[in-house]
């Protein structure tokens, strides 16, 4: 089987972001091919070069989406395709202006496919796609949708200098539009696209369904548009912001329905998907995996924890909320004299490192030393750490050194020093922010964020029981084996790679020399999901089997 | 359908008996019974509070049925129920949908109209204190969450909900709590409406009670059981510590609200501020961000960002944490349309020093040459002649690489189909030079000798104009600056497509015509300088159609220049040849109209009028292409 591995930014690339996981992704799947097609977000992504890949990938294709177009000097349009240009670009603008309509939805959404399709076409067919979109023709089609009489008020007061702005936005991402990734060699070549997130890497997916039939499944571990909402922030102008909220908008709403699959990562992006309009039928939740071995040394031992020893790991930042950590620990002191706190974690940018700063003064006037007896040097219960220090010196070694694992930020997102904790069998007191809930599932205590109260109540409970701890230490870590690892994302990945192409197969035609369709060219063996070796000699000069 | 993962299933076996809620006996909000604690804090652990009643509405230690709560020395209403939000919730992950979901829970107490202190949070359901079949252990049974009662960061002075510092809360053991300890940098995130320990936790507990308790244990809200005994704490530290109201919002428990908030109980005698609607505090918090958001979905996306998850949406009364957004937007004050955000300047293109200096190079490299070649005779001064071109050539190009006549997209792109703008310049500047002399010869019998470079004599040279050409690189230049400061500046400025253009072409034309006083002041200095006759009607025609034709090309129009520059050129080629052709036998017709125009109007008529009808219509064509906006557009990458 093949599949078209969609990026953005990400994972062939050397410092792409996110892009560990399509890598396991990739490498779990040996037996499979794939194909990558990468966006680069900058010259400097692209000049970094790519990562080595295994041998099953097999084509790698990038195209920039940084690279400032021309002009629209000369657009070499004819009459006819300016007049199809206005049309398709004119319905997409008005389904992105009216988006604030919330009684035909799927009317809007119509519009807004048909706009993006017919676009798709006229680019593949006479090309200049992004200098027809910010020549005069576009812009003027822009204005017109937005004084249309449905626009929002945004959109109308939308003055000269946004408009420009909002072209330029829109040109680049509908670049792969332009792009030549959807002819019978590449895209169409593929049994299935994978998209490694929302937003511009689903696209080529879209319209490799539109042009080949290639069904489409989209993964994402944090929503395309809520992070768009999120970088766009105060910088532009409330129109320009307003067009390209419901453009992203429109767009997720439209990938989402053409999607087969959808695979959010967690709980928070599958709320954020069902939201703009994912069927919920579709949705399949995948845990993003993690590598476990190093940590089955640690996990497998329980009994090298210090019984008294708390333990916090991760990066020093505000949102993390040590300061809370730290007045729960005084009154666990309180209870149990003996206890010792180890902040394990570097800071992160300057405000991180303030932060540090602070909460080292805190614990240096929260917690006097204790030293042993009259004569001897003392050492505070609280100790601030890095990871490579000697205390220190790697993260299984942490974990393993304390008897509770302490989380107790604020905001978090997908908490992996947790699933850390629970791989290295520790049981853990964390407070419910972001995924935590959902990834602790019971199998460690959860208290409410910014309550050092509760927090102390839970960690005096668990240093007093040591049987507890030991359950709840094993329950975590049988449960992070069996959701948090990379071998349950890549079999999760695969059933849903292997139902996809089940329900979903691509009907290729294949012509024989005269170009009418050759019965039986493709048997039924061509089918199966595996990699399909050679063809037989037999087979070459007439048929090749559906590869 | 597996949107949930698989989770070992140990069922979580409620702790029995948790079934009944006892009605709520006047304000008291049925308290649940919980199952027995199996684990039960010592006696004295708690600080017990001091003060007295605790509110009518108890939430108590009873809440919580699903907590199994049985502190062995706490009274029914005792006030030290709270705390210790510690659940292990057993959720199998499951349906994180339902953490937004409110399962009205059975007969729930909260149609009490019971005010409720602090945050409503009804404790997710703790499974009874035993061991699970799965291995997984209960979580302790803890009383319910302690309303970890907001306390508005240092940052955050004015906050409309009470709050109580959570130090203070702390027995004083060391006294080494302070309020100020807490005084983190204003740079912390805000905190969310911190009031009420949401213990959100309760949240997925949704499917859990396998022991049938399907209602409390979809109670996704922890009742904030602010203790009685923090309330106390707070007050008795009262002096100089934060307000110790009651922990806010406690939304008061409205009949139709289907989860009933759980009365966080005791508040002692601290007065709880009324908030009838904790949704204006939020948006009061949050101001900046719901009036900057366009739709609810960034506000939806700013709220999460800074902590708000659907249990503590619940708090609002809202079931997740879209609906609280679409509230929020709703709501806030939008007052007349449209504020006068400051829109960001479109980037004005500055007066860079490359561009500056290196555009009066030509003029100098054209002086020095005529310079030269008047000082010296013959055979030198052919060589000087051709040095001083090459010399003029060079720095004519490095004055257009850069600055506002610099061709845009120029090397990158070598389509042929572009247009070639080179040697028709450097024919039209021949021309300039050689062209009126050679017609004159022409037409008079034919170039007896080569042109010697100088003004007078058989073929002449005319130097002036093409010295007042090179020179006026440096008023191209500037005009061609103001242009497009101009156009950004009327870019920022303008409406709507139509007020651009109408406000571009005045422009335009105005450049155009301080172009062509710079180039006639220049001429005539040229000329005075030189000694020559100033030959203003081909100049002035051939400097216009050059600057134009250099404007399209820095606009990134090749097109429209290559055309018109090579007809004129082709046209001052034809009338060049037209004579000389009319000396073959039999085609004496030939040169008529160029013999006409000569001795009508003169010599220069040939080239100005070539370049001047060309002029004119380069000039109409920029008209119309550079006074749209998408010509003046900002390009680069804008992110």
């Amino acid at each position: 089987m093949r599949t078209g591995l969609l990026t953005e930014g990400g994972y062939p690339f050397v410092n792409g972001d996110a892009g560990l996981w399509c890598d396991r992704l990739v490498r779990g799947l040996g037996q499979h091919e794939f194909d990558l097609y990468a966006l680069s977000r900058s010259r400097h992504q692209e000049e970094q070069g790519l990562l080595p890949l295994p041998p099953q990938v097999t084509r790698v294709r990038t195209a920039p989406l940084w690279t400032a177009e021309g002009d629209g000097g000369a657009v070499g349009y004819g009459r006819r395709a300016r007049r199809r240009f206005t049309e398709h670009y004119g319905e997409l603008a008005g389904a992105v202006c009216a988006a604030a309509d919330r009684s035909a939805p799927a009317a809007v959404a119509d519009r807004f496919a048909n706009g993006l399709y017919g676009l798709a076409e006229l680019a593949r067919e006479e090309g200049g796609l992004g200098a027809a979109l910010r020549s005069d023709l576009g812009v003027r089609t822009l204005e017109r949708a937005c004084r249309a009489p449905g626009a929002p008020g945004t959109a109308r007061e939308a003055r000269v200098a946004d408009l420009l702005t909002v072209t330029g936005h829109l040109e680049r991402a509908l670049r792969p539009l332009s792009l030549d990734w959807y002819g019978d060699d590449a895209l169409g070549a593929a049994d299935l696209c994978h998209a490694t997130s929302g937003g511009p890497a689903a696209l080529p997916g879209l319209l490799a369904r539109h042009f080949g039939g290639v069904p489409l499944l989209v993964t994402e571990y944090g929503v395309h548009l809520r992070a768009h909402y999120l970088d766009r922030g105060a910088g532009a102008a409330p129109a320009v912001r307003a067009l390209l909220a419901a453009f992203h908008g429109r767009l997720a709403t439209e990938i989402y329905r053409r999607a087969e699959i959808l695979t959010p990562g967690n709980a928070h992006a599958r709320r954020w998907q069902e939201r703009c309009g994912a069927d919920r039928a579709r949705i399949r939740t995948v845990y993003p995996g993690m590598a476990a071995g190093g940590f089955t040394e640690a996990g497998e031992s329980p009994d090298r924890a210090d019984p008294d020893t708390l333990v916090w790991v991760g990066r020093v930042e505000p949102a993390k909320d040590l300061v809370s950590l730290l007045h729960a620990f005084a009154e666990v002191r309180r209870r149990e004299p003996g206890a010792r706190l180890r902040v394990v974690g570097s800071p992160a940018g300057p405000e991180g490192a303030a932060y540090l700063g602070h909460c080292r003064a805190l614990a240096a006037q929260l917690f006097p030393d204790e030293a042993e007896g009259a004569h001897a040097v003392g050492c505070n219960p609280v100790s601030f750490d890095e990871i490579g220090s000697p205390d220190a010196p790697t993260l299984p070694e942490v974990y393993a050194s304390g008897a509770v694992v302490v989380l107790s930020s604020v905001v978090e997102g997908f908490p992996t020093g947790l699933i850390e904790a629970m791989l290295c069998g520790r049981a853990t007191v964390s407070t419910d922010a972001g995924a935590v809930v959902e990834v602790i599932g019971g199998t460690g205590l959860v208290v409410p964020p910014r309550n050092p109260r509760a927090l102390a109540d839970a960690c005096v409970a668990l240093l007093r029981d040591p049987e507890r701890r030991a359950r709840l230490g094993a329950a975590a870590r049988a449960r992070a084996l069996e959701l948090f690892t990379v071998e349950q994302n890549v079999r999760a990945f695969h059933g849903i790679y292997l139902e996809i192409v089940s329900h979903c197969p691509v009907r290729r035609d294949l012509l024989d020399a005269s170009g009418a369709p050759l019965p039986f060219a493709a048997p039924a063996e061509s089918h199966v999901p595996a990699h399909w070796p050679a063809t037989p000699t037999w087979a070459l000069p007439t048929t090749e089997p559906a590869r | 359908m597996s949107d949930t993962p698989r989770m070992p299933s140990g069922g979580v076996p409620w702790g029995a008996g948790g079934d009944g809620h006892r009605p709520s006996s006047g304000t008291d909000p049925g308290p649940r019974e919980g199952t027995s604690a199996r684990v039960t804090p010592a006696a004295g652990e708690w600080p017990r509070p001091t003060a007295g009643a605790d509110r009518a509405v108890s939430a108590g230690g009873r809440h919580g049925g699903e907590i199994s709560v049985n502190w062995p020395d706490a009274p029914d209403d005792s006030p030290s129920a709270p705390v210790a939000g510690i659940l292990a919730v057993d959720h199998p992950a499951a349906a994180p949908g339902p953490a937004g979901t409110f399962p009205a829970g059975g007969p729930r107490a909260g149609e009490s109209p019971v005010r409720q202190p602090g945050a409503a949070c009804d404790l997710p359901p703790v499974p009874g204190a035993r061991d699970l079949p799965a291995g997984f252990s209960a979580h302790a049974p803890g009383p319910a969450g302690i309303s970890s009662v907001g306390e508005p960061r240092a940052g955050e002075p004015a906050t409309s909900r009470p709050d109580v510092s959570p130090a203070a809360r702390f027995v004083p053991g060391a006294g080494v709590f302070t309020a100020g300890a807490r005084a983190l940098p204003a740079g912390l995130p805000g905190h969310v409406p911190g009031p009420a320990g949401t213990s959100s936790v309760g949240g997925p507990c949704a499917a859990e009670s396998s022991a049938g308790r399907p209602d409390a244990s979809a109670v996704p809200r922890s009742v904030s059981a602010s203790s009685g005994s923090g309330v106390i704490l707070s007050k008795s530290r009262a002096g100089g510590r934060r307000t110790s109201a009651i922990p806010a919002d406690g939304p008061p428990a409205p009949a139709s609200r289907p989860p009933a908030p759980m009365p966080a109980a005791n508040r002692g005698a601290v007065p709880r501020r009324p908030s009838g609607d904790p949704v204006k505090a939020l948006l009061h918090r949050h101001r900046d961000l719901c009036e900057r958001a366009v739709d609810a979905l960034e506000i939806a996306a700013g709220l999460e960002a800074q902590g708000i998850t659907d249990r503590t949406a619940a708090r609002f009364r809202h079931r997740d944490v879209f609906s609280l957004a679409e509230e929020l937007y709703a709501r806030v004050p939008r007052a007349g349309e449209p504020r006068a955000e400051p829109t960001p300047a479109l980037p004005v293109p500055r007066v860079g020093a490359a561009w500056a200096l290196s555009s009066p190079l030509p003029g100098i490299a054209g002086a020095g040459t005529v310079a030269a070649m008047r000082l010296t005779q013959g055979q030198p001064r052919l060589l000087v002649a051709v040095a001083g071109i090459a010399l003029l050539a060079l720095a004519t190009r490095a004055a257009l690489r850069t600055g506002p006549l610099a061709a845009r997209n120029g090397p990158r792109r070598g389509r042929a189909r572009r247009g070639i703008l080179a040697p028709w310049t450097l024919w039209l500047l021949g021309y300039a030079l050689f062209g009126d002399g050679l017609l004159h010869n022409v037409l008079t019998g034919g170039p007896d000798t080569l042109p010697d470079g100088a003004p007078g004599g058989a073929w002449p040279t005319a130097t002036a104009p093409a010295l007042a050409l090179t020179l006026a690189l440096v008023p191209a230049a500037w005009c061609a600056y103001l242009l497009t400061a101009g156009a950004r500046r009327r870019l920022a400025g303008s409406r709507g497509l139509g007020d651009f253009t109408a406000a571009a072409r005045p422009l335009l034309l105005g450049t155009f015509a301080l172009f062509l006083g710079a180039l006639a002041a220049l001429l005539l200095g040229c000329a005075t300088v030189l000694g020559e006759p100033a030959a203003y009607p081909q100049t002035l025609t051939l400097g216009a159609l050059l600057l134009l034709a250099r404007l399209l090309v820095a606009h990134g129009h090749r097109h429209a220049p290559a055309l018109v520059l090579g007809a004129a050129a082709v046209t001052e080629a034809v009338a060049l040849a037209l004579p000389l052709a009319g000396r073959l036998p039999h085609c004496g017709l030939l040169a008529l109209p160029v013999r006409t125009l000569t001795d009508a109007v003169g010599e220069p008529a040939v080239p100005a009028l070539a370049c001047g009808t060309a002029a004119l219509a380069l000039l109409l064509h920029a008209g119309r292409t550079l006074t749209r906006a998408s010509a003046h557009a900002p390009t680069g990458t804008t992110g």
